[in-house]
C-alpha cells in the first residue's frame, strides 16, 4: 500500500496545501467563536464525515495505479472532503456572511459528487475489462481471501463453494469434474529447487487456462494438483477436454536455468461426472463423494502403480 | 539404546545447526521475496524476530540454535507465510538433505529398515524435533513419531513436515510410492486436501498418537544394488562426530515408559533425575509439558500397542496398566485420548488396514 501511495504524492501534497490555505484564509478573514457558542454535535458530525472521506481516499489511492479513473475518484472525494472540512472549520470560526469564500462548500460538495459519480462509472467499465481477464478463474461470486497466491486461481475452498452452489441449483445440467496432477512433480522439485517448481506450476496453470472454455473454472487443489469444474458438459466431452489438456502439457517445453534441455511434463487426470445419488431421489451425490471418486480416478490414471506386496517376497 | 548416563540436553541449549533443517524453512519462506532485496530484508527480520538470530548467523554455517529458538522460528514462519502448505513443502526438502556425512549415510541406506535405524540413531543431526519409535507386529511395521523437545503448539506443523518428509524420502530411494497409512493425534483439519496430495489417501485422524504404518514386506526390500562402500564410509564419519546426547523430555518419557506398570508419582521421577519435584516441574513447564501429560501419553501408546500387537482386550490392558476396575480404566482412557477405548479401536489405523 505504501508504495502505491508514493505514486500519488502530488495529489496528497495538493490536498495538504489546500487544507493549510483554507485554515489561513478562514483565520485571516473571520473571528474565532467563543467556547460556549460552538455546537459540538455539528463538529462531531461534519468532522466525522471529513475523516471518513479521508480514509476512503487513502484506501483508493493506496490500492490503485496511476490513471484516469484514479484521478477522477480522488478528485471527487477530495472536493467532498474540502466541503466537509470547511464546514467543520465554520463551527469554530465566524466568517462574514457576504464573503464569496463562504459559498465554497456549496460549490465543492456538488462538484465532488459529480466527479465521483463520473469516476465510478469509469471504474465500472474498467472492472468489466478486469473481470474478463479473470474468467475461468472465478465464476458468479468473488472471494479474494480464498485465492492462491502463487497461481492466482481460487483455493480449493472457493471451488467447493462453487460446487455446492451448483448442487443447490439442482441437477438439471450435467457437470463434469476433473482432478489433475503433474506426474513426478516432487522429482522435478528436488532436481531444480522449489522456486523453479513454483514457476512450473504457475506456467502450467496458464497453459491449462488457455485450453479451457469460457464457462470452465480452475482451482488449485493442493501442491501440484488442480481441480477443474466443467459445467454443461457430458462425460464424453469432459474426457475429450481431459485428453486435450494432456496433449497440450505433453508438448509444453519448460525451460530451467540449470539445464539446456527443455523439461517435459505429463499429467494424470481423474475425470468424473456428478451423478445422481440413487434412483429414488433426484439429489446429486455429496461434494465429498464426488471428490472421493475423482481422486480415485486420478490414482488409477497414474502411470506408476504400487508394487504388489506379493511380488516382494 | 537409551543410556541414562548420557547427559540430557534441554530446549535452551544450542544443539542444532542453524544452516540445516531451520535454514530450509527460512529459504522456503523468504524464497518468494528473494528477487527484491528490500522485501527480503524486512521479511527475514520478521521471520527471525524473537529468536535472537540474524540472517548472517545462518548463512555463516557455524551457528547452533536451541529448541526454543527453533520453535519460535517455526511459529514466525507460519505467521509470515500464511498458506497451509508450508509444513508439507518443508517436509519435502528435509531428507536426505545437506547435513554432511549424515545425509550421505541416510541417502545410501539399502532399505527402509536401515533408513529408520539411521534416522533414529542420529536423530540429533537428522531428525532433531521428533524421534521415530519403531515397533512391529506379525504383519505391520509402525513408526510412532514422538516429541523430542516439547513442541507444544507447533506439534501439528512438525508432524505434517516429518511424515511428508519421510514418505518422500522413501519414495525417492525406493523409486515407488510406498503404501503408507498415516494416523494423527489431531482431528481432521480443514485443509485435508494437502494431506491427500502430499501423503496419500490412507489417512486417519483423532487417534491419540502420530503413527505411520506399512506392511512389513517393505522393510527389507532392497532399494539399490550398488556396493555399500559409500554407506560404510559415511557410517564411520558419523560415528566419529555423533554425540549420543538425548533430550531431557525424551529421557523423562523413556523412564516413564520403562516403568509404565508402576504407578509413578512426580516425586519418584524427580528423585530418579536427582531433582526436587519443584525443579522438575519447572523444567517440564519449560518444555511445554506436564508430568501428567507425559504419563497419559505413555499409557495411551502402551494401551494401543497392547490392543494392536498383542491382541489384548480391554480388561487385559486395564490389568496390565494396574487399573482396579473397568469404569476407572475407561474414564482414564477417555482422558488420555478424548475417546472411549472401543470407539478409538474401531477407528484405529491398524484395524482399518488389517485384512479382516
Amino acid at each position: 500500500m505504501s508504495s502505491l501511495l508514493r505514486l500519488h504524492l502530488n495529489k496528497i501534497l495538493l490536498m495538504v496545501s489546500l487544507l493549510i490555505i483554507s485554515i489561513f484564509v478562514s483565520l485571516s478573514l473571520g473571528e474565532i467563536k467563543s467556547w460556549n457558542v460552538i455546537d459540538w454535535l455539528d463538529v462531531a458530525g461534519e468532522g466525522g464525515c471529513a475523516i471518513a472521506l479521508l480514509i476512503w481516499m487513502v484506501f483508493i489511492l493506496g490500492s490503485r495505479p496511476l490513471g484516469r479513473v484514479t484521478d477522477l475518484l480522488a478528485l471527487g472525494l477530495g472536493f467532498m472532503f474540502l466541503a466537509f472540512w470547511q464546514d467543520t472549520l465554520d463551527e469554530f470560526i465566524q466568517l462574514p456572511s457576504s464573503l464569496l469564500w463562504n459559498q465554497m462548500e456549496s460549490i465543492a460538495m456538488p462538484l465532488g459528487i459529480l466527479l465521483l459519480t463520473y469516476g465510478l462509472y469509469h471504474w465500472h467499465q474498467e472492472q468489466l475489462v478486469l473481470n474478463y481477464q479473470l474468467r475461468k478463474r472465478e465464476l458468479i461470486f468473488r472471494e479474494h481471501r480464498a485465492f492462491d497466491q502463487l497461481t492466482l486461481t481460487g483455493q480449493f475452498e472457493y471451488l467447493s463453494q462453487q460446487l455446492s452452489s451448483h448442487k443447490n441449483s439442482g441437477p438439471n445440467q450435467s457437470l463434469v469434474f476433473l482432478i489433475l496432477d503433474i506426474n513426478n512433480f516432487s522429482y522435478f522439485n528436488r532436481q531444480f529447487g522449489h522456486q523453479e517448481g513454483d514457476r512450473l506450476l504457475l506456467e502450467m496453470c496458464e497453459l491449462i487456462l488457455l485450453n479451457l472454455r469460457q464457462q470452465d473454472l480452475i482451482c488449485r487443489y493442493a501442491g501440484d494438483r488442480f481441480a477443474i469444474m466443467l459445467p454443461n458438459t457430458s462425460l464424453t466431452q469432459g474426457r475429450q477436454i481431459a485428453a486435450e489438456l494432456k496433449q497440450a502439457v505433453k508438448h509444453f517445453a519448460f525451460k530451467v536455468p540449470q539445464s539446456s534441455d527443455s523439461q517435459f511434463q505429463s499429467l494424470s487426470i481423474g475425470c468424473v461426472q456428478w451423478q445422481i445419488e440413487n434412483n429414488d431421489s433426484l439429489a446429486l451425490e455429496s461434494t465429498e463423494k464426488l471428490l472421493e471418486r475423482a481422486n480415485l480416478a486420478l490414482l488409477k490414471d497414474k502411470p506408476i502403480h504400487l508394487a504388489n506386496v506379493s511380488d516382494l517376497a | 539404546m537409551i543410556s541414562l548416563s548420557a547427559l540430557p540436553y534441554e530446549n535452551d541449549q544450542a544443539m542444532y545447526s542453524a544452516h540445516h533443517h531451520a535454514a530450509l524453512l527460512i529459504d522456503l519462506v523468504l524464497g518468494r521475496s528473494s528477487d527484491n532485496i528490500k522485501i527480503h530484508n524486512s521479511n527475514s527480520h520478521k521471520l527471525l524476530s524473537g529468536t535472537g538470530l540474524f540472517y548472517e548467523d545462518i548463512v555463516s554455517g557455524e551457528k547452533h540454535i536451541s529448541g526454543q529458538q527453533f520453535l519460535r522460528l517455526i511459529k514466525n514462519a507460519q505467521h509470515l507465510y500464511k498458506y497451509n502448505d508450508l509444513s508439507f513443502r518443508w517436509g519435502h526438502t528435509l531428507w536426505p538433505g545437506h547435513y554432511d556425512s549424515f545425509s550421505q549415510l541416510l541417502g545410501n541406506c539399502q532399505n527402509l529398515y536401515q533408513t529408520l535405524q539411521v534416522l533414529s540413531e542420529h536423530r540429533l543431526r537428522l531428525s532433531p524435533l521428533i524421534t521415530p519409535i519403531i515397533t512391529q507386529d506379525s504383519r505391520y511395521c509402525y513408526i510412532q513419531w514422538r516429541d523430542a523437545i516439547g513442541l507444544g503448539e507447533e506439534r501439528k506443523f512438525v508432524i505434517e513436515s516429518w511424515m511428508t518428509g519421510f514418505a518422500a524420502l522413501c519414495r525417492i530411494r525406493s523409486k515407488q510410492k510406498l503404501p503408507w497409512h498415516f494416523g494423527f493425534s489431531h482431528i481432521k483439519p480443514k485443509y485435508q486436501e494437502q494431506y491427500q496430495v502430499n501423503l496419500g489417501e490412507q489417512l486417519y485422524f483423532d487417534l491419540g498418537i502420530d503413527v505411520m504404518a506399512i506392511d512389513k514386506a517393505y522393510l527389507h526390500q532392497n532399494w539399490q544394488h550398488e556396493t555399500s562402500t559409500a554407506y560404510n564410509i559415511a557410517l564411520r564419519q558419523c560415528q566419529q562426530t555423533s554425540t549420543g546426547a538425548v533430550s531431557f523430555i525424551e529421557q523423562v518419557f523413556d523412564y516413564i515408559q520403562a516403568n509404565i506398570r508402576q504407578s509413578l508419582t512426580i516425586d519418584d521421577v524427580a528423585t530418579n533425575f536427582n531433582m526436587s519435584s519443584a525443579t522438575f516441574k519447572r523444567k517440564l513447564k519449560k518444555h511445554n509439558s506436564r508430568f501428567q501429560l507425559l504419563q497419559d501419553q505413555a499409557r495411551l501408546s502402551t494401551a494401543l500397542y497392547l490392543y494392536q500387537c498383542n491382541g489384548f482386550n480391554n480388561s487385559q490392558v486395564a490389568r496390565y496398566l494396574n487399573f482396579n476396575d473397568m469404569p476407572n480404566y475407561r474414564r482414564a482412557f477417555k482422558r488420555w485420548s478424548g475417546r472411549t477405548p472401543n470407539n478409538l479401536k474401531q477407528d484405529l489405523l491398524m484395524h482399518a488396514i488389517s485384512p479382516v
